[in-house]
């Protein structure tokens, strides 16, 4: 008979031999919420978007800028949203959502930010030269945005061994362009504790 | 011996078993081991040959995902020294997911590592190696022109660093470069009390790294403390400061603002390697001697003595800022009595069970000695492409466009090697970032 210790020796070198298995793929609804790593994620960024969205499109502003500017919808341009957090964060997802639902909602009109703007220019000047005179836009017809959306993303981190807790913290900021005025600051916190697994196969 | 394997009567399971761990075992500690493979990239590397180093590594992955992390690492160092910022940062991105995944432990490596030898473990980085991959990973946002980035990397930098100083007894528990950096980038964007905090750590680290690594703290760090502690009224931290760096004149911050800065950062040399060393050595559990296999870092010659920044009419020294051959030998050193316990316990196990193999039938025990035998190995990995050394030098600058040379000086005062930065642009409140990693052909 073999020794317990030999056994045990192979057994183990056994089951790293056969330790490899194949890739699953499963299909998720864009709604449901997955927590893996306990980072910043999709889930996040849709409740932020969210929120946000529902609070800006309902508070007085809005109405308080339509009455005095005889019915005219603002306009909204987005400026940055900075990144302070402790995550390579992709801002540019509820950004977007917002986005989409401010322009949808048909109560505000929003013009192309800074980073977008370059490109347009850009074909407007090859217009000029290329296109038919008909069609060709002018340039200096721009519409001068009456607002900008402005905020940062904040993170507070307290970790002790493998346990966390994540404190996430969005600030966004709608500033008037004329006089400064911060016309409405919208804000929403995420909490999570996240608790790393101390043992694996 | 070929007789006596013969002559005794063979146990068909036991000859089964034996020749699968054999197998195994030769199967899983491969040919030679990781530090050995090194040796053709780090001639690559010394004749300068970038791409061909790079093809090397991709062609030798090491043992799969245990080593993936390893290999991660040396892509992105090589990455950034082919000036590919962005790539290098997606494998170290790559590298910081797959440590956090990793970092459990793992009862099967345990296991492994406790029978065979300690490079089934996966590798993760030691403690300074993941210190700088954040460090590396913000200097290339910094090089790219991102520094909200480079501040998460830093941010990310300051839980990891916090976690360390848990082990406050360690000669390395903080980094006092990754604390000065992070003063830097807080300073670029303008956040003053943050870029304090980060430059008062960097101070008190140091202390510690002047007592253990002999490395003492940078005279430009000695600057901005005075610069950030007069522009937030410090007073008592001030007069502290500039007894302790023996400076009585410095810009204050609101002048210092209206002027561009060059921060030089040179990487010199290569990190050192780890080596094995086989030893017998007598095995208190067992009552025998044993043979182990220990890891050993073997440091370089270091040639560089100064370094030195040079613009049209003013010269700057850039100052040792991190001696990773001091933080490597030294770390290593305080591990050494766990290595050395496991390699023991592995040794003992080995023996015991070629031993009571041996009772049964000879030819197993003998089989199973030499598997034993065969499959101690020490763990040599580390992250080799790392510098030796790193220095940093700070040139504040009026706006305008420069021609900078920098000079890397031997001990003796004579030129080893010289790089030139033309068409420098420097712009007021702005950090320019000039980084060079030179390594010394063989």
């Amino acid at each position: 008979m073999l020794s317990k210790s030999v056994k045990t020796l192979w057994v183990l070198l056994l089951a790293v031999a056969l330790a490899a298995c194949a890739t699953k793929v499963e299909r998720l609804d864009t709604e449901e919420v997955r927590d893996l790593s306990g980072n910043w994620n999709d889930t996040d960024s849709r409740l932020v978007s969210e929120e946000m969205i529902r609070d800006v499109l309902s508070r007085s502003w809005l109405n308080r800028y339509t009455r005095s500017h005889g019915g005219k919808p603002p306009v909204v341009i987005v400026g940055e949203v900075r990144n302070l957090s402790h995550e390579h964060i992709n801002v540019n997802t509820f950004v977007a959502d917002m986005e989409r639902a401010l322009i949808n909602s048909g109560n505000v009109e929003v013009v192309a930010s800074s980073t977008e703007r370059g490109e347009v220019r850009g074909e407007r000047k090859d217009q000029d030269l290329n296109a038919r005179e008909d069609t060709r836009k002018a340039m200096g017809q721009e519409i001068g945005a009456d607002f900008m959306l402005k905020g940062t993303i904040n993170t507070i981190i307290d970790a002790e061994g493998k346990k966390q807790v994540k404190f996430y913290q969005v600030d966004l900021t709608l500033i008037s362009m004329a006089d400064n005025r911060k016309v409405w600051v919208g804000q929403k916190k995420i909490k999570k504790f996240v608790d790393k697994r101390s043992l694996r196969f | 011996m070929l007789a006596t394997i013969t002559q005794t009567r063979q146990t068909p399971r036991g000859w089964l078993a034996s020749g699968l761990y054999l197998s195994a075992v030769l199967l899983l500690s491969g040919c030679a081991s990781y530090s050995q493979r090194f040796d053709v990239i780090e001639a690559q590397l010394a004749a300068g040959n970038l791409p061909a180093a790079l093809q090397t590594l991709e062609k030798d992955r090491g043992n799969g995902r245990r080593d993936e992390v390893l290999y991660l690492l040396n892509r992105a160092m090589l990455l950034r020294m082919q000036g590919d910022y962005r790539q290098s940062n997606q494998a170290l991105e790559q590298a910081k997911r797959l440590i956090d995944e990793l970092d459990a432990v793992s009862i099967r490596e345990q296991a492994g590592s406790l029978t065979v030898n300690d490079t089934l473990q996966s590798y993760i980085g030691s403690d300074f190696e993941r210190a700088l991959l954040h460090v590396y990973a913000a200097l290339n946002y910094l090089q790219l022109g991102m520094p909200d980035e480079a501040r998460v990397e830093i941010l990310q930098l300051d839980v990891l660093l916090n976690l360390q100083a848990d082990g406050q007894g360690n000669a390395y528990s903080e980094d006092a470069f990754a604390r000065y950096l992070s003063g830097l980038v807080f300073e670029q964007l303008g956040e003053w009390s943050d870029a304090m905090i980060a430059y008062r750590k960097a101070y008190q680290d140091y202390q510690k790294y002047r007592e253990y690594f002999g490395v003492k703290p940078p005279r430009s760090l000695g600057l901005a403390l005075l610069r950030m502690a007069e522009h937030l009224g410090l007073k008592e931290e001030l007069r502290r400061y500039r007894k302790a760096f023996a400076i009585e004149q410095w810009t204050p911050l609101p002048v210092f603002q209206t002027e561009g800065e060059v921060v030089l950062i040179v990487g010199t040399g290569l990190a050192p390697r780890k080596r094995e060393e086989s030893m017998s050595i007598f095995a208190p559990g067992a009552g025998v001697m044993v043979r182990i296999a220990l890891p050993r870092y073997e440091t370089k010659t270091q040639p560089v003595g100064e370094v030195r920044l040079q613009t049209d009419n003013e010269a700057v020294d850039a100052e040792l800022v991190e001696d990773i051959d001091a933080i490597a030998v030294k770390t290593l050193q305080e591990k050494m009595p766990a290595i050395t316990a496991r390699a023991l316990a592995r040794a003992v196990v080995k023996y015991r069970a070629a031993k009571e193999a041996g009772e049964r039938d000879q030819g197993l025990g003998l089989l199973l000695n030499v598997a034993g035998m065969l499959s101690e190995q020490a763990d040599t990995r580390s992250w080799s492409t790392l510098p030796q050394r790193i220095y940093l030098g700070r040139q504040p600058l009026a706006p305008g466009r420069y021609n900078i040379s920098v000079q890397l000086l031997g001990h003796g005062g004579h030129v080893l090697a010289q790089k030139q930065f033309s068409g420098v642009v420097v712009e007021a409140g702005k950090k320019v970032y000039l980084t060079w990693r030179w390594i010394p052909p063989h």
